[in-house]
């Protein structure tokens, strides 16, 4: 390591890690230095002592019950177990094909992204299907408000499919992404089925997703938040979804 | 203040969320939090950008509070540590464009050290810092709270304070070291 043995650099680089003055790749390069020397790392840890008072003066913030109840949806020991079951999906789901009003929104919709995007679809979709349906749509909705969030179309055939968001305060934040799910045939538990890339300003997004066919065919389907990159397994669920034809 | 904000019960809790006891992490997340989100809010400048980082950190501090080293840290330093880091991660990767500095804290160090209003003499740690800050020249010292507090670097510094970007980094580098110092007397 270059800074062994030059004290009072190691002391002034410690004491700008902390502060956050030392940036960039100066600050990754300075916390691998600390992960294999432990004497630096007491050296952050003096400072990190010495100036929290600073930050223990600083008054108090009232925190939204919503931080703690998406963080316990996060740690999988912790989530409720009528939120982590798959088989609850299923109740909620019951009530929100019975919830008309959610039903009406989604659908006007959807019927309004089928009509945009019908040439180009038909154009891929062979003649003789046509005149039973053109394609599917997934109206997905939080399970728990049963408030409609995104609709996603469905080729009958080919794997390009359109998600369009439509609940205005979904948003997806920097370093996360949005990832497509179906439920597994048996058993519990959703397969991962394709991320969705960035969504621009127009909320709606055409994009590949690895099989459609598995979309068309899930009894259920499952959109989430995840870090860049995807999850093995869904962690921040925001809305759920079934699949039903659109006649044409 | 609350009881539990104790160095002791704080320990206590903080090692038995290192066991996967579900009740101490939720007792350690209503004492702290709020303190905690006040941290990120003053350097994100931004309620949902605060949010999304207390989350992230106290996912951490489930995952990794047996990591937690007692004889390092307090507990409460170390969860300090875990949402300032994250909320510094998180503004050097955006642009959160112009920073304005906190007209308080603008206020507090123009009129000298920070008094006891501001700094409270918690501790003979709080005590010592708040002397030792005050016999600091007011650049220095407002260089490195505004660092501290709102997590401005060298550049934002250099354009809040109006000064070149090498005094601010001469008043970071000095301030720190007098404070060192300073504060090694006062052990």
């Amino acid at each position: 390591m270059r800074i062994q043995g030059k004290d009072d650099l190691r002391e002034l680089l410690a004491a700008e890690y902390v502060l956050g003055t030392l940036v960039g790749a100066a600050r990754r390069r300075f916390e691998r230095w600390m992960a294999q020397d432990p004497s630096l790392a007491h050296l952050v840890a003096r400072w990190g002592t010495r100036l929290s008072p600073l930050a223990e003066s600083i008054p108090d913030t009232n925190v939204p019950t919503r931080v703690w109840d998406a963080l316990i949806k996060r740690i999988p020991a912790l989530a409720p177990p009528q939120r982590a079951e798959p088989d609850n999906w299923w109740k909620n789901l019951n009530f929100w094909r019975a919830s008309a009003t959610a039903m009406a929104a989604v659908a006007v919709i959807a019927v309004g992204i089928a009509l945009h995007d019908q040439e180009r679809f038909t154009s891929r979709t062979p003649q003789t299907a046509a005149a039973t349906s053109a394609a599917f749509v997934a109206t997905f909705s939080d399970d728990k408000t049963h408030r409609p969030v995104a609709v996603m179309i469905i080729p009958e055939n080919g794997n390009e499919v359109i998600l369009q968001l439509v609940a205005a305060d979904v948003v997806v934040p920097e370093g996360k992404t949005l990832e497509l799910w179906t439920a597994k045939a048996q058993g519990n538990g959703m397969d991962p089925a394709g991320l969705v890339p960035t969504i621009s300003t127009s909320r709606a997004v055409r994009f590949v997703v690895p099989d459609a066919r598995v979309l068309r065919h899930a009894t259920l389907l499952g959109l989430s938040l995840e870090p860049a990159g995807g999850s093995p397994a869904p962690t921040d669920v925001i809305g759920v979804a079934t699949v039903s034809p659109i006649a044409s | 203040m609350d009881a539990y904000q104790n160095t002791e019960d704080l320990t206590d809790l903080v090692a038995r969320v290192a066991l996967g006891d579900q009740k101490a992490y939720r007792r350690l997340y209503d004492v702290t939090s709020a303190k905690l989100f006040s941290v990120a809010i003053r350097i994100l400048r931004n309620q949902g950008r605060a949010e999304e980082v207390l989350q992230d950190a106290f996912i951490n501090v489930w995952n990794s509070a047996g990591s937690y080293n007692a004889s390092l840290s307090s507990p409460m330093t170390w969860l300090i540590t875990i949402v300032r880091n994250r909320s510094l991660d998180y503004i050097r990767r955006i642009d959160r464009g112009e920073v304005e500095l906190d007209d308080d804290l603008a206020a507090m160090l123009e009129s000298g050290a920070p008094g006891p209003e501001q700094l409270l003499l918690r501790s003979e740690d709080a005590a010592a810092l708040n002397l030792c800050l005050g016999r600091l020249d007011a650049g220095p010292r407002q260089a490195i709270a505004f660092a501290y507090f709102q997590g401005l670097s060298h550049s934002e510094l250099a354009k809040s304070l109006q000064v070149p970007i090498g005094t601010v980094k001469t008043w970071i580098r000095r301030g720190l070291e007098k404070l060192r110092h300073c504060l090694q007397a006062e052990d």
